[in-house]
C-alpha cells in the first residue's frame, strides 16, 4: 500500500450533508479558482441534489489513503502531492481512458465539459476554497484524524438535544 | 462578452421554431439585463390593445450580467408579460438554480411569442435547441413534470421551470415553478405560460460566465459575502427566514391581513399557533438558493396532527398569512398549502384571497353551498380551503372558474357589493396593511405591478445612507421623505432586479449589506464597463419610467394609484391608525413631482421621458394622445 508520510497526517475535505443548504457556492468558487471562470459545471467537488426529496449532499474527493483512482492509472498520471497529501493528477500524462472515472467510490473524478480532460480535486494547493466559502460550514478542511470526530458530533447532534430535553421535561412545572 | 452571456432566444411557438440571436448591446447598456431588458421588449413588442392571453403578448425569460456568477446571491431571473389580472405591465422574480443554468447555456433572454396547437416544452443543451412535444406532460403537476423531463433527457442536474395544472387552465395568479419550489409568484406568469400551450423550460449549461478584471471581481464579491454575513438583521432571516416578518408585523406594527381585513391582525390566542415557535418546530433543515450566504428558505415537515409527514420547501410570510386570511391558525396547515400550491403550480395567495373573499359572502349569505360547487365555505375550514384550491386549479365549474379570475375581476363579475370585499390595488392583491404607513401605502398604491411591496416599499435605512440623512424607515407613521424614499426604492429595486441579485441581502432589505457601491463596484469589474452607485440608480429610473410608461399606455393614471376604501376609514391599532385620504393625495402629488411625472395625470413627462434617453416612448405616448409637450 502507498504510504501518507506526514507524522501528524494530512488535511482532509469532510462533507456534512445534514449542514448544506444546496446553495453551490462551492462549486461555483471551486470552479473560479480553477478556471478563472464562472461555471460549476467545471467544478471538482460535487453537491448531489435529490430536488424531490429536499437532500443536498455535498461530495469531495477524499483523498483516500489506498487510493482506487491511482492504481486504475495505466499511465502514471495520477500521484500524491508530498505537501498537501493530496491525490491529483497530472493532464501531460493522462491518456483520457477515464479508468480512474470508474474506480472513484464517491464519483468525484469529473471530465471537465469544455476540454475533455479528466480533472479532479487538488486541495488548492492545500487551502481548499469550497471549505472557505460554505455559509454553513457543511464542507470543512481538517486533519483528517479530527474530520470523523466532527462528523460524529454533527451526527449525535439530535441526539444531545433530545437529552436536554428529556431533562428538561423534568423540571416541575 | 464579459458578464452577460450576449444571446437571446426568440421562439415562436405557433410556428413552432426559434431563432438566436444577440442580445442588442444598446439594451445592455441602457437597461442592465433581466428585469430591465424584459421591460423594454415588453414596451416595444406588447401593444395596448393586446389581451395577456393573446398569442401575441410576449413572455419574457430574463436573467441578469451578476446571475450566475460569485456575486451573492446571484440567484434571480424575471419573467415579464403583459398581465393576466393586472391587464398591465407585470413582472415576477425567482431564485433557484434555473437562472444561473441559462446564463451558462448562453443565454441572457428568452422571448416567447405565439401560441402552439399543441403542448410544447423547450430544451436547451447549450447550442443545441429543441423545441419538444409535451403531451405527455400536460395535466402533469410541477413535481411530476420536472421528474419526467428528467428521465426523458437522462440528466439528473437538468434545471427546469415549469407550470402544473393551475398554468393549463389559465388560472390568472398562476405561477412558474423551477428547483420544485421556487417560484416567479406574483402577477400571473404561469398563466401567459399556458396561454401559449407552453409546458416548460429545461435548460443545461456549461459555457460558464466570463470576467472581465478577474482578481477584483473576485475581491468585490467576497467583500459582498463578508458583509451579508455580518449583517445582524441578515443572522435573523437566516434562522428564521420570512416567517419572521408575521411576527413583526402582527405583535410590532400591529396589522396583519386577517380573515379578509375583517381583524386588524391575528389574535394573540391563536398568535400562538402560528408564531415563530410554531414554526420552527417544522424546520428539518435549511435550504438556499443558487450561491446564497443567507438561506432564508427551509424544509419543513408537519410531525403531527391530520397533515403528519407533509413535507417541502417553505415558506414565505405569505403562506402564514394565507391560512391567517381564510380564518385558519395552523402552520401544520399553511405547510400542506405550501406543497399543494408548489405542486399544482398556483401563486399561494392567489387562491386563498380569492376563497377568503367567497367565505365572507358565504358568511353574508351572498353565496349559498350549491353555488359554491358543494364546498362548506364557513371561515376556518380547511378540508373546504384544499378542495376548493384543487378545484380553482381545474377551473371546470362556474364558481371555481370564478375564483380563478382572482379577487378583483370575481368581484365585479359577481357585484352585489362584493367589490367591496375585494382588496386589491389594480388587481393585485393587497398583502400588508397599507394602514401601517404612508410609505407602505404609498410603495402600494403606485407600484406598477399592482399592490406590491418589492417594487418601492422601504425595507431599509439605505436611503438615509445614501442621502446621508437622519431617515427613520422603522417609523412609517411619519410623512418626511416617504415620497423621496419610494421613488429611491423604486430605481434601486429596478437595478437589483436587472443586475439579477436578490433583494434579501442587499441594501433593499437592509444598509449592512451590499448596495449601490458594491453593485457598481462588481458590475465594473465582471463587465469591463464603468459603472457608478450613480449610474445603476440612473438606469434604475430609466427602467421604472419604462414600467410606468407602459402602464400609462394601458390607460392607467394616477386614480388607479388608490387604496380599497376601507382602508380610508376603518381604523386599527397601527400608529397611523388609519390612511388620511387628503394627506394621502398630498403624499402622491409630491411623488409625481419627486419622480418629475404629471401630478395630475401620474404620466411621465414627455420631458423626463427625453432625459432619460427615451425619445421614443415620449413620441409614441404623444402620438396615442396619453402625454402631451
Amino acid at each position: 500500500m502507498e504510504k501518507e508520510t506526514s507524522e501528524h497526517g494530512f488535511r482532509l475535505l469532510f462533507s456534512q450533508p445534514r449542514a448544506c443548504v444546496g446553495c453551490r457556492a462551492c462549486e461555483v468558487f471551486c470552479a473560479y479558482h480553477h478556471y478563472r471562470e464562472n461555471n460549476p459545471s467545471r467544478a471538482l467537488l460535487r453537491v448531489v441534489k435529490f430536488d424531490s426529496i429536499s437532500v443536498d449532499i455535498p461530495v469531495v474527493c477524499q483523498h483516500c489513503g489506498d487510493a482506487p483512482c491511482l492504481k486504475a492509472c495505466p499511465t502514471g498520471a495520477i500521484s500524491r502531492n508530498p505537501t498537501t497529501g493530496a491525490v491529483v493528477i497530472s493532464q501531460a500524462e493522462c491518456n483520457q481512458c477515464r479508468a480512474c472515472v470508474m474506480a472513484c467510490p464517491y464519483g468525484v473524478i469529473m471530465i471537465d465539459p469544455k476540454t475533455g480532460e479528466v480533472t479532479k480535486c487538488d486541495l488548492c494547493q492545500g487551502d481548499p476554497v469550497c471549505a472557505k466559502v460554505c455559509p454553513k460550514h457543511a464542507i470543512v478542511y481538517t486533519r483528517r484524524d479530527v474530520g470523523p470526530r466532527v462528523l460524529a458530533r454533527s451526527a449525535n447532534q439530535s441526539l444531545a438535544e433530545s437529552l436536554l430535553e428529556a431533562w428538561r421535561s423534568r423540571i416541575q412545572k | 462578452m464579459f458578464g452577460w452571456a450576449g444571446k437571446t432566444i426568440r421562439v415562436d411557438l405557433t410556428k413552432g421554431s426559434y431563432s438566436v440571436q444577440p442580445t442588442p448591446d444598446i439594451l445592455m447598456r441602457d437597461f442592465l439585463g433581466g428585469a430591465g431588458i424584459n421591460a423594454k421588449i415588453l414596451y416595444d413588442e406588447v401593444g395596448p390593445e393586446i389581451d395577456p392571453f393573446d398569442p401575441k403578448n410576449r413572455l419574457i425569460f430574463g436573467a441578469g450580467p451578476l446571475v450566475g456568477t460569485l456575486a451573492p446571491s446571484s440567484a434571480r431571473y424575471t419573467v415579464t408579460a403583459k398581465g393576466p389580472f393586472t391587464f398591465a405591465f407585470c413582472d415576477s422574480n425567482s431564485g433557484g438554480h434555473f437562472g444561473p443554468e441559462l446564463k451558462y447555456a448562453g443565454y441572457d433572454h428568452l422571448v416567447f411569442q405565439g401560441r402552439s396547437s399543441t403542448p410544447k416544452y423547450l430544451l436547451i443543451d447549450d447550442d443545441n435547441l429543441e423545441v419538444k412535444d409535451a403531451k405527455h406532460l400536460w395535466g402533469k403537476d410541477v413535481w411530476q413534470t420536472e421528474d419526467i423531463i428528467k428521465e426523458d433527457v437522462g440528466d439528473p442536474d437538468i434545471k427546469i421551470a415549469a407550470i402544473g395544472p393551475a398554468g393549463e387552465s389559465l388560472v390568472r395568479y398562476a405561477v412558474i415553478i423551477n428547483d420544485h419550489a421556487r417560484a416567479a409568484g406574483w402577477g400571473g406568469m404561469g398563466a401567459v405560460m399556458g396561454s401559449k400551450n407552453l409546458k416548460a423550460i429545461a435548460v443545461r449549461g456549461t459555457k460558464g460566465i466570463q470576467v472581465a478584471d478577474q482578481e477584483k471581481f473576485e475581491e468585490a464579491c467576497l467583500k459582498g459575502r463578508e458583509m451579508v454575513r455580518k449583517s445582524p438583521k441578515m443572522k435573523t432571516i437566516g434562522i428564521y427566514g420570512k416567517p419572521w416578518l408575521n411576527w413583526l408585523r402582527n405583535e410590532v406594527q400591529k396589522s396583519n391581513p386577517t380573515k379578509n381585513y375583517l381583524l386588524p391582525r391575528v389574535p394573540p390566542e391563536e398568535f400562538k399557533k402560528v408564531g415563530l415557535e410554531a414554526f420552527m418546530d417544522l424546520v428539518v433543515k435549511w435550504k438556499g438558493c443558487f450561491n446564497c450566504t443567507l438561506d432564508c428558505a427551509h424544509i419543513l415537515m408537519s410531525k403531527s396532527g391530520r397533515y403528519a409527514g407533509t413535507m417541502g420547501e417553505g415558506f414565505e410570510y405569505n403562506q402564514a398569512i394565507d391560512g391567517q386570511m381564510m380564518n385558519i391558525y395552523d402552520l401544520n396547515f399553511a405547510l400542506k398549502w405550501t406543497v399543494e400550491t408548489n405542486r399544482l403550480g398556483v401563486d399561494c395567495d392567489g387562491p386563498a384571497y380569492a376563497i377568503a373573499w367567497a367565505m365572507e359572502l358565504y358568511e353574508r349569505g351572498l353565496i349559498s353551498k350549491e353555488q359554491a360547487d358543494g364546498i362548506d365555505l364557513t371561515w376556518g375550514n380547511e378540508d373546504a380551503a384544499l378542495q376548493m384550491l384543487d378545484k380553482i386549479c381545474k377551473r371546470d365549474t362556474p364558481f371555481s372558474h370564478l375564483l380563478g379570475e382572482g379577487v378583483d375581476l370575481a368581484s365585479r363579475k359577481f357585484g352585489k357589493g362584493s367589490e367591496k370585499l375585494a382588496y386589491h390595488i389594480k388587481g393585485g392583491r393587497l398583502e400588508i396593511d397599507p394602514r401601517t404607513g404612508w410609505a407602505t401605502a404609498l410603495s402600494h398604491a403606485t407600484s406598477t405591478r399592482g399592490a406590491d411591496h418589492l417594487k418601492g416599499m422601504p425595507l431599509s435605512n439605505a436611503f438615509g445612507v445614501w442621502k446621508n440623512i437622519p431617515y427613520e424607515f422603522t417609523d412609517d407613521s411619519k410623512l418626511d421623505y416617504k415620497a423621496e424614499a419610494v421613488a429611491f426604492f423604486e430605481n434601486l429595486n429596478a437595478v437589483i432586479d436587472s443586475i439579477g441579485l436578490c433583494k434579501n441581502d442587499t441594501w433593499s432589505q437592509s444598509a449592512e449589506c451590499p448596495g449601490l457601491h458594491e453593485f457598481a463596484e462588481m458590475m465594473t469589474a465582471l463587465t469591463g464597463r464603468d459603472y457608478t452607485a450613480n449610474s445603476l440608480l440612473g438606469i434604475g429610473d430609466r427602467i421604472y419610467n419604462v414600467e410606468r410608461a407602459y402602464n400609462s399606455r394601458c390607460g392607467l393614471t394616477r386614480a388607479n394609484d388608490s387604496l380599497p376604501d376601507k382602508f380610508y376609514t376603518e381604523p386599527i391599532e397601527t400608529k397611523l391608525r388609519v390612511v388620511d385620504k387628503e394627506t394621502f393625495e398630498n403624499l402622491k402629488t409630491e411623488y409625481y413631482t419627486t419622480r418629475s411625472w404629471d401630478p395630475a395625470t401620474g404620466h411621465p413627462t414627455a420631458k423626463k421621458l427625453r432625459e432619460l434617453g427615451l425619445e421614443p416612448i415620449a413620441e409614441d405616448l404623444k402620438k396615442r394622445g396619453v402625454i402631451r409637450g
